[in-house]
């Protein structure tokens, strides 16, 4: 009957949006980073040991 | 239904006739459910196993995991806060360090301000007592050379990186080979502003005897020093006490622009152009040959081409000693003076110059006379012996004099080196942190000669001209990473520390040296320089002052306050007037004179790339990105050329090619350019911007390094487009002539007018009324004012106001097209005439207009009105439909028409390390977004903040604007208005008050207070 | 004594058509293919078309810095455009509202044609302010919606008033027009044989069946949505008016706006409309429906709109000089004398000398002048348009912040482009929809319509 067919449809509709929706949390971004080669070392900005900070206000 | 259903029964339910008589039929019908046929399709086994609770649970499970599946997958990273938190850092706070600025050789004092350890912003010391609190734009913007993608990551060796091991271990046996050879170390420098640098190469020089250290700077003051010495037997000149100089003569001396420390100097020519209270006014007569920041702020302004100084100041020094000289000169001397009539100066200024002679005349004592540096010493010598005339001796500050620690080379002893390298006599050239190759003149050959040299070693930040010729290329920590001191000024020892660790593996100049000093390349340590630079600290000025705390307390106390005086008075010398008999006479030319000036943001080159700089608009032309010929009308029409014509300027066989920008005021033979462009090893900001003017020096010059004779000019084909940002309008040009005095957006007055009538602007004026019920402002009202009496134009408030709100750079292109992003510009106006022109300067930033005409106009409301009388900018609702920046009279609104932190040159600015400049409490603007001042909210905030926290009312003073902190001559005032004793309400009701387009009812919070040119007249000359 | 007698009512339509060929004649583009020479046309509309999607492109992926906007001029081609096209499709309501409501019979050749060029010319007008946003995937902030933060849009800001007026204009446009087209529909419903074009026809003339009962709702409907559909003719350019009016800048800040730019409006409207309405009735011939009568009346309000745009010119120069205002006074002269005097003689020679060639007869009869004269109106116009925007913005209050504007390839681009989204949309709809209304056109033949007088 063109129940069945309904309903066929709809339970391929939900399961395909299911798939979707957990297929979305799939960190593919994480993926990608192992892949690549990092090119540039990453800046680091760390405050002088030796200098002496102003202790009043300006 | 029961079968034993009597057919005669009555019944009392039935569904149809035959129903009723059990027709047969309709019994069989009762049986089935369902007619015939319409179940046939009907298969259980064909049903979904799910049941419909099943399918409800499924619905909801999977709408469950839908929503955890809504993550943010773009990963920003985290924020952990501290476990233990190191005690200098509070994340969200600032940090301020005392240090010195390396911009210029005036080495000021400045405060660093860091947030989560990066520095975003340099002010000035308010400790150090020459620039006190105050820096200039250089200063202001240098910061962006801290975060310079191209700057110098390792050591070169012939352009492969190499490790600083392998670099020491090369260097010093060559170092020790010269010794064995015999051949020269030559040590060239730039300025020397340090002694404890000083002392490093002076031990240098111990370690290895066959070395020379040759200094050599493009913009010094050697004519001046090399003067003083003659004339008092000493290098070291004292500061000018501009402040107490009624009568104040500059002879092409920018004092106020760009000559000696010109901070200090500002703030002492403002000091006697206060509005606020008793009226006391100096008078400046500028007799110049270029328009520069000085001459926009004269009273009486000559044209005078600097080759005509000479006779200007010996014809000024005939009339004045007709009146008594408070110095007695011999014959030799007088007969020497008298030979200078005031012939040679044509009609149209004997008027100025009689008034000249009168007030030097009635002001003996409290009067000066000031040559700038690029006037031969023979001019500085006659102006020295003006001044002893006069007695203006009075006014010279012996207890701060400029020192001179390290004397420029000469230029014999330069050839000397020149001839060294080319014989093979010189081993190793060791370029100390500066750019030989560039700056000097192309007829020494220094170029070829160091391509001889076996070994040249480049110490820089940056590669340049002079590393790109050497083969080893050493990068040096940025001043913000570097220990150091300075001492400038007698009676004044500041020191610089570094407040970052080296971002790239760089080194202390110094250090690197005191390596080669120890002749071990691994007794380097990162602390080499600091252990040195304490123990000379402790050895010199601890012992000077010899105070009551212990070294190490002393020297933690000195960095805190960057700075520590002590009493150096110099010897008041007596003039040696056989300097002045023995002088050469300077004759002056008719034909035309080329006149090399330093820029007012680039200096000699070092600031090429830093776009901040390039892009802040020169204070007299408003051009960006490129220097120029300066040259009259007159000139101009002679040659047939207008602005962004191109012409070729020949001197002694040297030629440069260059565009024109025609300024009124100049004087008609004079052809004026300016250093530092024209640079090509630089990076990419800077590559291919402007032209050297260094061309057209040489080593064998007449009278002074920087005036060229024999000069010819013409035209030749071609355009360049110079971006302005201003459009040039002739000033003959009736149709748009002194719109800005029609309009009243500039209102002047004269010192005569005002000490008559007090009242003078306002009279005439109707007050205007509103027919709404105006929005009552209780509590805080912020506002500005701006006094237009004291501003020079220097252009520090724009790029304090750029780096403070993170204002992009756009390039030359965008700035050709309009496009510039600067929320505060200084609109120069000209008045007058061609020759003659009145040149007023107007700060123009948002009016925060209590009526905004902005306000209304925004479809999505993203600009609006705060209680505290601020106009709002929200960026994130802004859509850009760009009518807010149409409806505002004042055109400060600007438009993000590209995102331009990845528009300009290639997305130069979208790396990691040039966004570390940002200031953290400031948004960074996106693409289609309209932005403007906003009377520093951020700070604002932060103050209020702040008052929350200690528990006090916020009071207006406690807000300190970006502009506001960074104008030298403090012309900027903000503050509350609704508070009745702050000086910004004062300045509201000042007489000489006024609001630019006030007839347009937008009521704007920015008063301006009317400048007043302290003429003879009460008429203003126009 | 004279012959003519002026009593007697023109013939709409000429040569006394039977009511059958009418609608055979109409309909025939509709049911024919399209030929080799609507296909030439319609690729040329379409390459036009394509520019403008390669400049919406360019700009939308980089900014609006493609264009040569600038600090002060935010507002260049950007708005000039959209009060072009906004202006054009004030004709289209004019001929079927107004003239309906005045009882005009000489409209019914050309009213379906107009209000079709009136909702093309509002759509393409409907692009440039959602292109010229900085932000344009946040136009949905200019629309009023409950938002969390309690934020409203500006309801005092003229930009605010023109997302109503002109998505008003658009809808109460498209039904009016659709409502014309419903008995059309169903006269192609009967007509045609094909199984696909009966379904959508039938849909679209929503079961109308002739009745005197649909005849008489039809006909309220109509007259209602003309009286609805007549003050936005006048309202829409005011408020688009407003959008300079409601400003301060000297050249915009002006009360002549609103009726000044209604009158530019209808004369930039009839000029386009009578220059595809030549066209159209040579291709299709339908030269004695839309007869030369009905063209020499539109050349008549051309003339006297374009007097009354001369007028308003001239109006704004009197009242900026009695006024005393300098930086008005200055804009007036500027415009005429300072960079942009080139653009300004162009708009007055365009719109004040040349529409005045329509006083001589023969001009308001011969095709080709009438043309001409036309294109060289829209030229004008567009013109105006640049003149007053541009002017005003390049040099007003501060001459510091003066500066010269210079259009770029992307903004040509996306001005010829808007050409070609119109012409597509109009080529489209020549073959797809009846141009001319067949019920309206049978209703005015001669003898259509019971009388008791002589004929």
């Amino acid at each position: 009957m063109e129940s069945m067919n309904r309903n066929k449809f709809f339970t391929t509709l939900g399961k395909s949006t299911l798939l979707l929706a957990i297929a979305s949390a799939i960190p593919f971004n994480f993926f990608s980073k192992l892949s690549k080669v990092s090119t540039e070392k990453k800046i680091k900005i760390a405050i002088h040991p030796s200098s002496v900070k102003r202790n009043n206000k300006v | 239904m029961s079968d034993s259903l009597n057919s005669s029964d009555k019944k009392e339910l039935w569904k149809s006739l035959q129903d009723y008589n059990n027709d047969p039929e309709s019994l069989k019908f009762k049986h089935n459910e369902f007619l015939e046929e319409v179940t046939e399709k009907f298969d259980p086994e064909k049903i979904s196993g799910i049941s419909r609770r099943k399918f409800l649970a499924l619905l909801s499970a999977s709408a469950a995991l839908t929503a955890t599946a809504c993550t943010n997958y773009r990963n920003k990273g985290e924020i952990i806060p501290y476990n233990n938190r190191p005690e200098e850092v509070f994340p969200g706070t600032a940090n301020y360090y005392a240090s010195t600025c390396n911009g210029c050789g005036q080495a000021c004092g400045i405060l660093i301000k860091t947030r989560e350890g990066r520095p975003i912003k340099i002010d000035g010391n308010p400790d150090h007592p020459i620039n006190q609190g105050k820096i200039c734009a250089k200063g202001q913007a240098g910061i962006l050379n801290l975060y310079d993608p191209e700057r110098l990551h390792n050591p070169l060796y012939n352009s492969k990186i190499v490790s600083w091991k392998k670099i020491d271990d090369e260097i010093i046996p060559s170092l020790n080979e010269t010794l064995t050879n015999g051949n020269e170390i030559a040590v060239v420098t730039g300025l020397i502003t340090s002694p404890t640098t000083k002392k490093v190469l002076d031990d240098f020089v111990v370690k290895y005897p066959n070395t020379k250290i040759y200094s050599h700077t493009l913009l010094n003051d050697e004519q001046r020093r090399n003067a003083w010495y003659e004339c008092y037997g000493t290098y070291d000149y004292p500061a000018v006490k501009f402040d107490e100089a009624n009568i104040i003569l500059a002879l092409d001396a920018d004092f106020l622009g760009n000559e000696g420390n010109y901070i200090e100097n500002m703030r002492k020519y403002a000091a006697k152009r206060e509005v606020v209270g008793k009226t006391d006014f100096n008078r400046l007569y500028v007799a110049e040959g270029r328009m520069s920041t000085t001459g926009m702020m004269a009273d009486y302004r000559i044209s005078l081409s600097p080759t005509k100084q000479y006779q200007f100041v010996m014809t000024l020094i005939n009339e004045l000693i007709k009146n008594g000289s408070a110095f007695s000169l011999d014959a030799s001397a007088r007969s020497k003076v008298e030979k200078f009539q005031s012939s040679f100066l044509n009609s149209s200024e004997k008027e100025k110059i009689s008034h000249l002679i009168n007030d030097l005349n009635a002001n003996r004592g409290k009067a000066i006379i000031y040559a700038g540096d690029t006037l031969p010493k023979e001019v500085h010598i006659s102006v020295n012996l003006l001044n002893e005339v006069l007695g203006n001796i009075e006014l010279y500050d012996y207890s701060s004099a400029s020192k001179s620690l390290v004397k420029q080379s000469t230029q014999q002893e330069v050839s000397k080196l020149v001839d060294s390298m080319k014989n093979g006599k010189v081993g190793v050239v060791v370029q100390f942190d500066c750019n030989p190759v560039f700056s000097l003149p192309e007829d020494y050959g220094y170029l070829s000669a160091l391509k001889k040299v076996k070994t040249v070693i480049s110490l820089t930040e940056a590669e340049n001209e002079s590393s790109a010729a050497g083969n080893y290329t050493l990068p040096i920590n940025h001043p913000f990473e570097s220990w150091g001191d300075a001492n400038v000024r007698s009676g004044v020892y500041s020191l610089q520390q570094p407040v970052i660790s080296p971002i790239f593996n760089t080194r202390q100049k110094e250090s690197i040296l005191l390596t080669w000093i120890s002749g071990d390349s691994n007794s380097y340590q990162e602390n080499f320089y600091h252990q040195y630079l304490m123990n000379n600290f402790n050895a010199t000025i601890y012992t000077k002052k010899n105070p009551l705390a212990d070294t190490k307390t002393f020297w933690y106390s000195a960095l805190n306050d960057g700075v520590v005086l002590f009493n150096e008075l110099s010897q008041r010398a007596k003039f040696n007037l056989n300097a002045f008999s023995a002088s050469k006479e300077i004759s002056s030319v008719t034909d035309y004179t080329v006149h090399l000036t330093e820029s007012y943001f680039i200096g000699d080159g070092k600031f090429s790339n830093n776009g901040w700089l390039q892009e802040t608009p020169h204070p007299v032309s408003k051009v960006t990105w490129d220097n120029y010929a300066s040259i009259s009308p007159k000139l101009a029409k002679q040659l047939s050329v207008e602005m962004n014509d191109v012409v070729e300027v020949k001197v002694n066989g040297k030629s440069l090619t260059l565009p024109v920008l025609v300024q009124p005021g100049v004087d008609h033979n004079t052809i004026n350019i300016e250093f530092g462009y024209g640079r090509t090893v630089v990076g990419n900001v800077g590559k291919d911007i402007g032209f050297n003017a260094i061309t057209l020096m040489s080593k064998n010059y007449s009278s002074s390094p920087f005036i060229y004779e024999n000069v010819s000019i013409k035209k030749v084909n071609g355009t360049h487009k110079l971006a302005s940002t201003q459009e040039h309008h002739s000033l003959d040009d009736t149709f748009v002539k002194d719109i800005h005095r029609t309009r009243k957006i500039i209102q002047e007055g004269t010192v005569e007018k005002y000490k008559k009538e007090s009242n003078f602007l306002h009279e005439g004026k109707e007050k205007l009324f509103s027919i709404t019920n105006e929005h009552q402002y209780t509590g805080h009202k912020w506002a500005m004012a701006i006094d237009l009496n004291k501003c020079t134009s220097c252009g520090g408030c724009v790029t304090a106001c750029n780096v403070e709100n993170n204002v992009p750079v756009v390039g030359k292109d965008q700035v050709l097209n309009g496009r510039e992003m600067q929320w505060m510009r200084i609109d120069r106006y000209y008045s007058g005439t061609p020759d003659e022109p009145i040149i007023s300067n107007q700060p123009m930033l948002c009016q925060h207009c209590d009526n905004a005409p902005c306000e209304n106009v925004c479809p999505v409301n993203a600009t609006n009105h705060s209680p505290d009388g601020l106009n709002q900018m929200v960026y994130n609702r802004c859509v850009g439909t760009r009518y807010c920046s149409n409806n505002c009279p004042y055109k400060v609104r600007r438009f993000n028409f590209f995102n331009f932190r990845d528009h300009f040159a290639d997305a130069y600015y979208e790396n990691d390390l040039t966004s570390l400049v940002h200031n953290p409490e400031v948004t960074v603007r996106s693409r289609g977004v309209m932005e403007k001042c906003t009377f520093c909210v951020q700070r604002i905030m932060e103050a209020r903040s702040n008052a929350i926290r200690d528990g006090k009312e916020l009071k207006g003073t406690d807000v300190v604007t970006a502009c506001q902190q960074a104008c030298p001559t403090t012309a900027i005032t903000f503050g509350d208005a609704n508070d009745p004793d702050s000086l910004v309400s004062k300045l509201r009701e000042h007489d000489l008050s006024y609001h630019v387009l006030e007839e347009l009812n937008v009521k704007p919070n920015v008063t301006y207070i009317a400048k007043l040119r302290n003429t003879h007249h009460s008429q203003e000359i126009l | 004594m004279s012959t003519v007698d002026y009593t007697r009512e023109l013939s709409v339509l000429e040569a006394k058509p039977a009511l059958r060929e009418l609608d055979d004649l109409i309909s025939k583009p509709i049911e024919t293919k399209p030929n080799k020479k609507f296909y030439i046309a319609l690729s040329i509309t379409l390459s036009m078309l394509s520019l403008l999607v390669i400049g919406l492109g360019l700009t939308f992926y980089f900014g609006i810095g493609m264009w040569g906007n600038n600090n002060p001029v935010g507002w260049a081609f950007d708005i000039v455009n959209f009060v072009f096209w906004v202006g054009i499709g004030h004709a289209g309501t004019l001929i079927s509202a107004i003239l309906f409501l005045f009882r005009q019979k000489w409209r019914t050749g050309i009213a379906r044609f107009a209000e079709g060029m009136t909702i093309f010319a509002v759509m393409t007008a409907g692009l440039f302010p959602l292109i010229h946003l900085g932000r344009p995937w946040l136009a949905g902030y200019l629309f009023p919606y409950p938002s969390q933060n309690s934020i409203w849009v500006n309801f005092t800001s003229p930009l605010l008033w023109d997302v109503f007026a002109v998505s008003t204009y658009f809808t109460v446009s498209l039904i009016f027009w659709y409502v014309g087209l419903v008995p059309d529909f169903a006269t192609l419903r009967e007509k045609t044989n094909h199984k696909f074009k009966k379904i959508i026809y039938s849909v679209f003339s929503l079961g109308w069946r002739f009745s005197n009962r649909h005849w008489q709702n039809y006909e309220m409907v109509y007259l209602i949505l003309a009286g609805f559909a007549t003050p936005l003719v006048l309202s829409v350019h005011t408020i688009v008016s407003f959008d300079f009016a409601v400003s301060i800048i000297p050249g915009w800040h002006t009360t002549i706006f609103p009726p000044y730019f209604v009158a530019g409006a209808v004369f930039s409207g009839f000029a386009m409309v009578q220059n595809v309405l030549i066209i159209v009735r040579k291709i299709f011939n339908y030269e004695h429906i839309i007869t030369l009568d009905t063209l020499e009346k539109m050349n008549k309000v051309i003339l006297l709109t374009g007097s009354m745009v001369g007028y308003g010119y001239a109006m704004e120069f009197f009242i900026a000089w009695y006024s005393g205002v300098e930086a008005e006074q200055f804009t007036f002269l500027n415009r005429a004398l300072g960079p942009y005097a080139w653009a300004f003689w162009i708009m007055i020679s365009c719109n004040v000398l040349l529409p005045q060639l329509f006083w001589i007869k023969k001009n308001r009869r011969t095709i080709p002048v009438m043309f001409a004269i036309a294109v060289f109106i829209n030229v004008g116009m567009w013109f105006e348009r640049f003149v007053i925007i541009v002017t005003s913005l390049s040099r007003d209050f501060l001459p510091s912040s003066w500066a010269y504007y210079k259009p770029t390839l992307v903004d040509g681009m996306i001005l010829i482009g808007s050409f070609g989204f119109f012409f597509t949309w109009i080529l489209l709809f020549v073959k797809a929809l009846p141009v001319v209304s067949m019920a309206e056109v049978k209703a005015v033949v001669d003898g259509a319509q019971p009388s008791h007088k002589e004929l």
